[in-house]
């Protein structure tokens, strides 16, 4: 479970620990150490996003340590060391986006139904559960969705994001983030739909 | 496969990444590695004296002193002038319905320049503020008029050719010197450039048939303009006189160029939009005035509008649609780098002519749409006047500060 912090809801910015403003702020001035650390306690995290994002362990890893090294690059342009999570975050979606735009065919695994040593074969039922075809069903569909659609269902569904963090990371409304949401779980649906024909 | 019934808990489920799914164990040790490999040195090393070289010698280091205080001297000068920015840039000029508004960007206090029984659109200022053209539409037809900047002296020009305007989003452009304004006019159901000569009040035909979105050059010499050729909308430029046109974008593929916007204050770039499919995609471009070649400047989502600050380093621009919800008002380096948002739900207006500050009319998270000054960093952002309640988009059709809108 990723760490969360507190969200203040009046302002939208998230509101950060003491030893993290601090280790930003040496960080911003250069201290390799206290930067190394700010990434020790976040990377997994990141790379999980990416992953989740991206499908792909090269195309993830590539996205996390392009967003690491940015990070330490541009750091002194960061203004406000409370907004640093979000800041970063924003910079791992963005280079998961280029990532998604410069594959030319998004491939998709095909899972073979089949019985073998124990795998049950999903019956044919409405309630999605624990259905293995389920489940592979709906990541061809994710597969098939924008950068920015995709962006959205992972921050929402599997990083647990709220809609003003969501908000804080893309740097856009709230009132856009939610219609950006249910367009992306509407154009999930849709893709399932496809799935069924 | 029957009907999926799509749950939260399966989306969950399908898009988590495995258990096993984790970043290398070393990778926290490659990250510090290759930091260490690039250390980051302070962009301001220079004015932090424990920060210079060792081996720096005792001269170099008095002379940098020196130096160091006579920047800190400017700086306090500058900033001192600062308090009085609305010298440069004079007051805000906008149509509204049957009137011509001035407000006053330092104390948002609005006066009427003009009263018209017609409805008024296309207003553009001269550089220095002292003459405001705009067209006057009624049942009896178009009139393009000038007034002085204090209301007084209100006349039509361009009598002898009269010209139709191409429409309310009508963007006229005052030459460098205040004697000309060049407008994109229809004639006989052409498009046509328009060259009134504010003296006399005389107009010109000028250029070819089919010519539109006239833009002068910073030393007025040239004008830049868009035109149809082989099916495409392209950009060139010719003479002040109209003689001697010759395209300059170069191809643009399969979009069309959407109009001229800026010419660069050294002359050497002209910036654009194009666009296919009613703005479907739409990139900013800047085309070289010595050649016939474009450069693109934006690649991702719809952006257009382009305005160049006053000293050509900066572009703020509208983009929407697509990733992040990002929509609003856009700002990058003059070369296309460093883009970044600059006000979410805001629509660009254009530059004030000392390029402190940019015009947007922007939409608050609830209320009628306002018009507001930002600086270029994003602070002190500034509310010069309401829109009434009705009015949902693009409210400002008309207004002028100095730059020409984009």
């Amino acid at each position: 479970m990723s760490q969360r912090f507190p969200v203040n809801v009046n302002t939208g910015v998230l509101a950060e620990s003491l030893h993290s403003s601090s280790l930003v702020t040496r960080a911003q001035a250069g201290d390799q150490i206290s930067f190394t650390r700010l990434i020790d306690e976040r990377h997994h995290e990141l790379y999980r996003t990416a992953w989740a994002i991206l499908r792909n362990d090269a195309d993830a890893l590539d996205a996390t340590q392009e967003t690491c090294l940015g990070a330490w690059r541009e750091l002194p342009r960061l203004r406000d060391p409370t907004r640093f999570d979000a800041w970063l975050m924003r910079s791992l979606v963005n280079r998961c986006r280029t990532a998604l735009r410069s594959r030319k065919r998004v491939s998709v695994r095909e899972v073979q139904l089949e019985a073998s040593g124990g795998l049950e074969i999903p019956s044919r039922d409405r309630d999605v559960g624990d259905s293995l075809a389920a489940n592979e069903a709906i990541r061809r569909a994710f597969a098939r969705l924008r950068a920015e659609q995709r962006t959205y269902l992972v921050l929402h569904y599997v990083e647990h994001r709220s809609i003003t963090e969501i908000a804080a990371i893309v740097d856009a409304p709230e009132g856009t983030v939610k219609w950006r949401l249910s367009e992306a779980r509407r154009a999930l649906e849709n893709q399932l739909a496809r799935e069924d024909r | 496969m029957s009907t999926f019934m799509l749950t939260d808990a399966a989306i969950e489920r399908a898009l988590a990444p495995d258990l096993d799914v984790a970043a290398p164990d070393d990778f926290t040790k490659q990250i510090a590695q290759a930091i260490a490999l690039k250390p980051r040195q302070s962009r301001l090393w220079v004015l932090i004296p424990a920060a210079w070289p060792r081996h720096m010698t005792l001269a170099a280091r008095m002379m940098l002193l020196m130096l160091l205080l006579i920047v800190l001297l400017v700086g306090a000068v500058a900033v001192a002038s600062l308090q009085h920015r609305a010298a440069a840039n004079g007051h805000v000029i906008v149509a509204r319905a049957t009137e011509i508004v001035d407000v006053d960007p330092e104390t948002g206090v609005s006066s009427i320049l003009v009263t018209n029984r017609g409805y008024l659109f296309g207003v553009a200022r001269s550089g220095d503020g002292s003459l405001i053209s705009y067209w006057t539409s009624t049942i009896d037809g178009t009139t393009l008029e000038i007034v002085s900047e204090n209301g007084d002296a209100v006349r039509q020009v361009a009598t002898n050719v009269i010209p139709k305007p191409v429409g309310q989003g009508q963007i006229d452009v005052w030459s460098p010197n205040g004697r000309s304004l060049a407008a994109g006019v229809k004639v006989g159901g052409q498009a046509r450039i328009l060259l009134v000569d504010i003296s006399s009040g005389d107009g010109e035909l000028i250029g070819p048939v089919g010519a539109e979105n006239p833009l002068w050059s910073p030393d007025g010499q040239w004008l830049a303009f868009s035109h149809i050729r082989d099916g495409r909308s392209v950009l060139s430029v010719m003479h002040a006189d109209g003689t001697g046109p010759r395209d300059i974008s170069g191809d643009l593929g399969d979009l069309d160029g959407s109009g001229t916007n800026n010419w660069s204050p050294d002359g050497a770039w002209i910036y654009f939009g194009a666009e296919r499919d009613g703005f479907e995609e739409s990139h900013i471009y800047r085309a070289r005035f010595d050649a016939n070649q474009a450069e693109q400047l934006t690649f991702d989502q719809t952006s257009a509008g382009p305005a160049l600050s006053p000293d050509g380093t900066l572009v703020v621009y509208n983009r929407w649609g697509g990733e992040f919800g990002t929509n609003g008002l856009w700002i990058m380096d003059a070369d296309g780098g460093n883009q970044h948002l600059l006000l979410a739900d805001g629509n660009d207006d254009g530059w004030s002519n000392d390029g402190q500050f940019v015009l947007s009319e922007w939409r608050p998270p609830k209320g009628p749409y306002e018009l507001v000054t930002i600086r270029p960093d994003g602070s002190d952002k500034q509310t010069l006047m309401t829109f009434p309640e009705r009015c949902v988009s693009l409210c400002a059709h008309d207004l002028a500060w100095g730059q020409p809108r984009p």
